[in-house]
């Protein structure tokens, strides 16, 4: 027998889960034949869909749990770099890059990152960056980011129910119902599920932070409780066992945040699914204004009230359910289930996205062009659909053992495949003589650098033995090497270039 | 939901991707100074130090100046932007 709070807490689960079933209903209805109709929504996703499918993707349980619980336990310093950030990459570049990309992805009818990447590289090299790019950098990082998705709603909702449901049914469960929407309606039924969880996670989030503010009787008196305990000083004034070296802060900030102005596979995608300008500049605006204010407000609130609430860790089977345990002291059980569906949103949004990102990617990048595989119309639509469930099962399994907290699976993982990447894209842009050799060579290295990092050469944090961000050195190392390479190899001729730039 | 209006998408044609459009001089310029700017405050504000600001300690003050910041800085680039292809948008119309 469940209890009261466990029922109310999985009829909250199944109707916000319904309702994105029938979101999901409708993109189905309004999805076309074809991979780019199922993959990109046709390229037809217009101003208002666009806003928040991009704020949806961003914001993911990483922003509701993940940023407060790393303020606890990792000290503040963490929400400054990340505002920083803002204010010195990715506000300023986001449009910049994002109008380009769209423009590329319109003339040339783009689906997956890749098919940007092997067009502008020539086609003797399209397959060796398809399985390199599509399989090394876009697939195996994105697999782990929709587990670490599950991983927080799973977690938290664990903590949530003091486990009487346990961790591996919710994962299951979650799974399940974003399996449902993702599979019937592509990307479209997942943009219209975005709006919702957009909106649910928007209230929720800014509903909670003023809550927080309103109980301490304003935010300086709510940090100055923080402060005045044991655990404060330590957050807000790092012991030297905690403090991030300056030229990591420096080296994270510059490197890791040029793949967040629009670069991250799953948000780059998003530049080819706008209709026009208009949809792309709101991209820009969420990304200028409404992410912004929410890294600047919401960690430090969220983390302070942590601080405040817990002067000592309690015990957790997972660092995410400190968050579960603060709302049920602060809100009772039930309102705290209500604000466990803005983390359901922000991870849902998130998992979606990314999956259809990697059927995509199986899809096109390998089937079709590593195995020149070709369907017609009624096997590509199935095949897209089986690809989203077998992406979703790796990643399940994934979830199924979580025994790192979610953050440092990103930043280990995830951020570091995806800046790799970003760098040689941000210069095949902008740079009319990279070369397909450069492009590929610095992809490569860096990639091989990575991972050489990462588990055999400095398998502690921060896997460099100079104090800088993790995915640092690879970033740079790929950056440096697709320029040399390009600098040595035969420059790509002008009428190519012409029609890949569209002049 | 706006979609599917039918509407001609070739908007994309007034976009230069190796040039700079007019305003991107100033943006280069800005993003250089935050460069600037960013390595002082790391440098500076990282972590705190027993001064308050507005009731904040300094480093959630910075912090949070840093969010705001970005924040106006958004918006204004949406408005030079939308401004700069609503302009084109009216001379393609006023040519045909």
């Amino acid at each position: 027998m469940v209890s009261f709070l466990t029922t109310v807490i999985l009829t909250l689960v199944v109707i916000y889960s319904l309702a994105n079933i029938l979101l999901g209903l409708l993109g189905w209805k309004r999805t076309g034949k074809g991979k780019g109709e199922y993959y990109i929504a046709g390229g037809k996703l217009g101003a208002f869909v666009t806003f928040w499918v991009f704020v949806s993707t961003y914001l993911s349980t990483y922003a509701f749990v993940g940023h407060g619980v790393t303020y606890y336990f990792w000290g503040c310093q963490w929400a400054l770099i990340d505002t920083i950030s803002y204010a010195a990459v990715i506000t300023p570049l986001t449009i910049f890059l994002a109008l380009r990309l769209y423009k590329l992805g319109k003339m040339h009818n783009y689906i997956t990152p890749t098919d940007l990447i092997a067009h502008r590289s020539g086609e003797k090299l399209d397959i060796p960056l398809r399985i390199l790019v599509g399989f090394g950098l876009i697939f195996f990082p994105s697999v782990f980011y929709v587990s670490m998705q599950l991983q927080a709603m799973g977690g938290m909702l664990a903590g949530l129910t003091g486990g009487e449901l346990s961790y591996e049914f919710l994962v299951l469960l979650f799974a399940a119902i974003i399996a449902i929407y993702t599979v019937l309606g592509g990307l479209r039924g997942v943009a219209y599920t975005d709006i919702l969880q957009g909106l649910t996670f928007t209230a929720l989030i800014f509903g909670l932070v003023i809550v927080l503010i309103v109980k301490w009787g304003g935010l300086a008196e709510l940090i100055q409780a923080a402060v005045n305990t044991p655990k404060g000083q330590e957050v807000f004034q790092p012991a030297p066992s905690l403090a991030l070296p300056p030229q990591y802060m420096y080296s994270y900030i510059i490197l890791a945040n040029i793949t967040w102005t629009c670069l991250a596979p799953h948000i780059l995608v998003r530049t080819y699914s706008a209709r026009d300008t208009k949809a792309v500049l709101s991209m820009g605006l969420g990304s200028g204004i409404f992410i912004p204010i929410t890294y600047a407000l919401v960690p430090i609130v969220i983390g302070a009230a942590l601080v405040a609430t817990f002067p000592q860790p309690p015990d957790l089977s997972a660092p995410e359910e400190l968050l579960s345990l603060l709302f049920i002291k602060f809100f009772g059980p039930v309102l705290a289930a209500v604000l466990m569906l803005g983390l359901i949103a922000a991870g849902n949004t998130t998992a979606a996205a990314l999956l259809v990102l990697n059927a995509s990617v199986l899809h096109i990048d390998i089937f079709e062009k590593v195995f020149k595989v070709q369907w017609d119309h009624r096997k590509v639509d199935i095949t897209s659909r089986l690809l989203v469930l077998i992406v979703l099962g790796i990643a399940v399994s994934a979830a199924l053992k979580p025994d790192i907290p979610i953050v440092g699976i990103a930043v280990k993982y995830i951020w570091s495949g995806y800046a790799v990447l970003s760098i040689p894209i941000v210069i095949m842009l902008i740079w009319r003589r990279a070369t397909g050799w450069g492009i590929f060579a610095g992809i490569l290295t860096g990639f091989i650098v990575l991972l050489l990092n990462l588990f055999v050469l400095f398998p502690d944090w921060p896997y460099n033995p100079w104090g800088l961000w993790e995915g640092a050195i690879p970033t740079l190392v790929s950056g440096i090497v697709t320029v040399v390479v390009s600098l040595l190899t035969p420059p790509p001729s002008e009428e190519f270039l012409r029609k890949f730039y569209g002049e | 939901m706006s979609e599917d209006s039918g509407l001609d998408n070739s908007d994309y044609k007034a976009i230069p991707v190796t040039k700079l459009l007019p305003f991107e001089k100033w943006i280069i310029g800005y993003t250089l100074t935050m460069w600037v700017l960013l390595v002082y405050t790391v440098t500076h504000f990282a972590t705190f130090d027993g001064v308050w600001i507005m009731g904040l300690p300094k480093n959630v003050f910075i912090h949070m100046v840093h969010g705001f910041w970005a924040a106006v800085l958004g918006f204004t680039l949406y408005i030079v932007y939308t401004r700069h292809f609503g302009q084109k948008e009216k001379e393609i119309t006023l040519t045909r």
